[in-house]
């Protein structure tokens, strides 16, 4: 048989599958990059939650088991987790999206008390607040795109067998699950407001 | 599609107004038009003095006539005909249009000046939004606020030639070859539209800019731009076959370019039926719209100063820089 197939063949095979195995490690570490700019921004929101419950304890006497509750999530947000374990991972961004929703029943409620409302300094920290989550649901965007595109390249053969020899495994994707913003809107309540 | 115009002689407050501001207007240009009829005379009245003055004591010295003093008389008063000429050429307001569109967009709420020299094409060109190889003709600033942003607008046209001493070759450095790739892409089409600078609701921090897809050089070597950052894949297939976005900052992109600002981008591009390039840089939204229309058009010489359809036309224009940024949303009550 001729040496040029002999030898060429498995060599371009090789050469093939190396890049495929390089491909499916940028888009790895591509995901972990962007997975650390969703962390980068959900710190910012972080930071911001101790101010909010500080002004709204002030006023808001009544939504104790709330600002409870936002407190808890915080705790929950902060504790470790590891990037590569998809189910720690996908719990820590349940942890931030449950956070995220509470603060925003939070600022929600916060219409109720006039005082609260009006006061200079909550209105400064709903507008950090609005650009907070702004940044977040961009580093989202950047998350899913990475993730959709490391998720296809692990699962579509012959990359879910180079896949299993990197051990690298697909991602979760950073979902909004909200059920309140699946509920029909009341336009009444909302131009009370 | 251009945005609708006011069917009539177009103010906002209706025809009293228009006749008011009509009136204002024509007064102000017949005292200008007066000293300009004036200055017109005393310096065709110095000319002919000048010329008169250097031709008798030409004429006068061969024929034997003048002595040397009256010569010298002559010459002397000819200098200083020729000094009265260029101290009225200097008052004399050089180009009448452009009084003409500065009285009207002074009395519009609006600064003009013709010369760009403020206008900054610098950061168009760095954000890639026009090429640096290519000569820019840009006139006519006008700046103040357009359907409640404060921006700046200009009228810009591109030569065909490259600038002089641009050296377009490869010195082995990758921002050069993409120039010259950018550059060559470029030459082939033309630009001829308008430049706006407006303030962004938004604060950012990075550079991000979004570019036809036309204009691009070879997709392989598009991710290897210097300066305006990498590639920026977004989710709309729509955006993505009409435009190619890059940024210093992938998350702060997507801030930038929300998906409903990409609608919007989308929506201009098909309204205005124009090659659009945004770009953003130091908190400020850079448009470049390649549509082809001649903005704050010139009156014409066959038009009075105070013609009531040339109020239009500079109307049309502001509403239709208006109506660009109405279309972005740009106004200080959206932040998304």
């Amino acid at each position: 048989m001729d040496p040029m197939i002999v030898y060429g063949v498995p060599a371009i095979i090789c050469i093939g599958l190396y890049f495929w195995y390089a491909s499916i490690i940028s888009r790895k570490n591509k995901a972990l990059e962007a997975l650390s700019s969703v962390d980068v921004q959900l710190q910012k929101r972080f930071d911001l939650v101790p101010n909010i419950l500080k002004l709204a304890q002030r006023f808001m006497d009544h939504e104790k088991e709330l600002l409870t509750r936002v407190v808890e999530l915080r705790a929950k947000v902060q504790q470790p987790y590891s990037p590569t374990d998809p189910t720690e991972l996908a719990a820590h961004l349940e942890a931030s999206q449950a956070l995220e929703t509470g603060l925003g029943r939070l600022f929600a409620l916060a219409e109720n008390y006039p005082d609260l409302k009006s006061d200079a300094t909550i209105i400064r920290a709903q507008e950090t607040y609005e650009e907070v989550e702004g940044h977040i649901s961009a580093a989202r965007r950047y998350y899913n795109a990475a993730v959709s595109d490391l998720n296809n390249a692990v699962e579509i053969f012959p990359g879910s067998v180079i896949a299993g020899f990197a051990r690298v495994k697909t991602m979760p994707f950073y979902e909004i699950d909200n059920p309140e913003w699946r509920k029909p809107v009341d336009v009444d309540s909302v131009m009370r407001l | 599609m251009k945005p609708e115009a006011p069917s009539e002689p177009g103010l906002t407050e209706g025809e009293d107004a228009n006749s008011a501001e009509l009136e204002r207007l024509r007064q102000e240009f017949a005292e200008w038009e007066r000293k300009r009829q004036r200055y017109g005379t005393i310096a065709a009245a110095l000319f002919y003095t000048f010329i008169g003055c250097i031709i008798l004591p030409l004429l006068g010295g061969f024929a034997g006539i003048l002595s040397g003093g009256i010569a010298v008389f002559f010459m002397a008063l000819a200098g200083c005909c020729f000094l009265g000429i260029k101290l009225l050429i200097h008052i004399l307001p050089k180009d009448p249009f452009r009084r003409v569109k500065k009285y009207i967009l002074k009395h519009l709420g609006y600064r003009y000046s013709k010369d760009a020299h403020r206008f900054p094409l610098r950061q168009f060109e760095r954000l890639y939004l026009l090429s640096e190889h290519l000569r820019y003709k840009l006139s006519d600033i006008v700046e103040g606020d357009f359907a409640g942003v404060k921006a700046m607008a200009c009228k810009a046209k591109n030569f065909q030639e490259s600038r002089k001493g641009d050296r377009l070759e490869v010195r082995g450095n990758q921002a050069n070859l993409l120039n010259v790739l950018h550059a060559a892409s470029r030459s082939s089409g033309k630009f001829e539209g308008g430049l706006i600078v407006a303030e962004f609701p938004k604060p950012f921090q990075s550079r991000a800019t979004v570019l036809p897809k036309n204009l691009q050089p070879h997709s392989l070597l598009s991710g290897l731009f210097q300066g305006v950052g990498e590639r920026v894949e977004l989710e709309s297939e729509d955006f993505n076959d009409s435009f190619l976005a890059y940024s210093t900052d992938q998350v702060e992109a997507r801030y930038l370019l929300t998906p409903s600002m990409i609608d919007r981008i989308l929506r201009l591009r098909s309204i205005f039926r124009a090659e659009v390039g945004i770009g953003f840089s130091g908190g400020k939204i850079h448009i470049a719209m390649n549509d082809g229309r001649e903005w704050f058009v010139d009156p014409g010489m066959g038009r009075e100063v105070t013609d009531p359809a040339y109020l239009d036309d500079i109307r049309e224009d502001l509403e239709y820089v208006g109506a660009i940024l109405r279309e972005l949303n740009l106004g200080a009550s959206s932040r998304v």
